[in-house]
């Protein structure tokens, strides 16, 4: 878990750019993979990169964004681009199936950056020896 | 039937039975524990280290202007700082740069 950890964000963006090139050079991709794979992935590479931005202005490392916020810019991400650009930008098509990708990027992220009990409980205990 | 565990001391060479300190020299001969409180040593330094380090220049100037005297300044600092304000800022941006890329 230690090393999804540190590793899952560069892995995302290399994979993200990679699908973005294959789809600018139209190259054949798996339907699943070609529509809905950026969706899945939007959700925790944006809340990674606000969380890190959060942990930097504020000086604590350890520094977690609350689940509501996550919940809110999910909301936000799924009425910006499935409701509000449709009807402004024929480009966009509304599709319920992102909005469950949405959901779920937001899953895994949650998944991912939770702290466990026990390092929590290890944390606790150690910071109240020094104490 | 009791579990025997003998242990010879690394410092010392002496051979002790079920016990986790040498009984000659008093250094830990169980080397399951000493892995241990290394462990929880580098942790407790890692939380030290952690204590120790000093918040940036950005930090301490959102720090300073949410205690000024000037209710604008102090009420501006608050808004900016909270995490609520830098989030949706910095979600709001990559949903304008997604929607552009995209389209």
């Amino acid at each position: 878990m230690r090393y999804l950890k540190i590793y899952y964000f560069p892995i995302m963006c290399i994979l993200a750019t990679a699908i973005y090139g294959a789809q600018s050079l139209e190259l054949s991709i798996p339907r699943l993979i070609n529509n809905y794979f950026n969706d899945l992935i939007c959700m925790p590479f944006v809340l990674k990169i606000c969380q890190y931005t959060v942990r930097i202005v504020k000086s604590d490392s350890k520094l977690t964004l609350p689940t509501s916020l996550q919940v809110v810019v999910t909301l936000i991400f799924s009425i910006y681009f499935e409701f509000i650009l449709p009807i402004y930008n024929p480009r966009y098509t509304s599709d319920w199936v992102d909005v469950i990708m949405y959901f779920l990027g937001l899953l895994i992220f949650i998944t991912i950056e939770r702290q466990s009990f026990y390092s929590k409980l290890t944390n606790f205990a150690h910071s109240k020896k020094l104490d | 039937m009791e579990n025997k565990t003998y242990r010879t001391c690394q410092n010392c060479g002496t051979v002790n039975l079920n016990i986790d300190y040498c009984q000659k020299c008093g250094e830990i001969v169980n080397i399951l524990l000493k892995r241990k409180l290394e462990r929880e040593q580098r942790a407790i330094e890692k939380i030290q280290l952690e204590k120790q380090k000093e918040p940036t220049q950005f930090t301490l100037f959102f720090e300073r202007a949410k205690g000024h005297e000037n209710l604008f300044i102090r009420y501006a600092a608050r808004f900016f700082y909270s995490i609520w304000v830098i989030v949706l800022a910095i979600g709001s941006f990559f949903a304008i740069l997604f929607g552009y890329i995209a389209a």
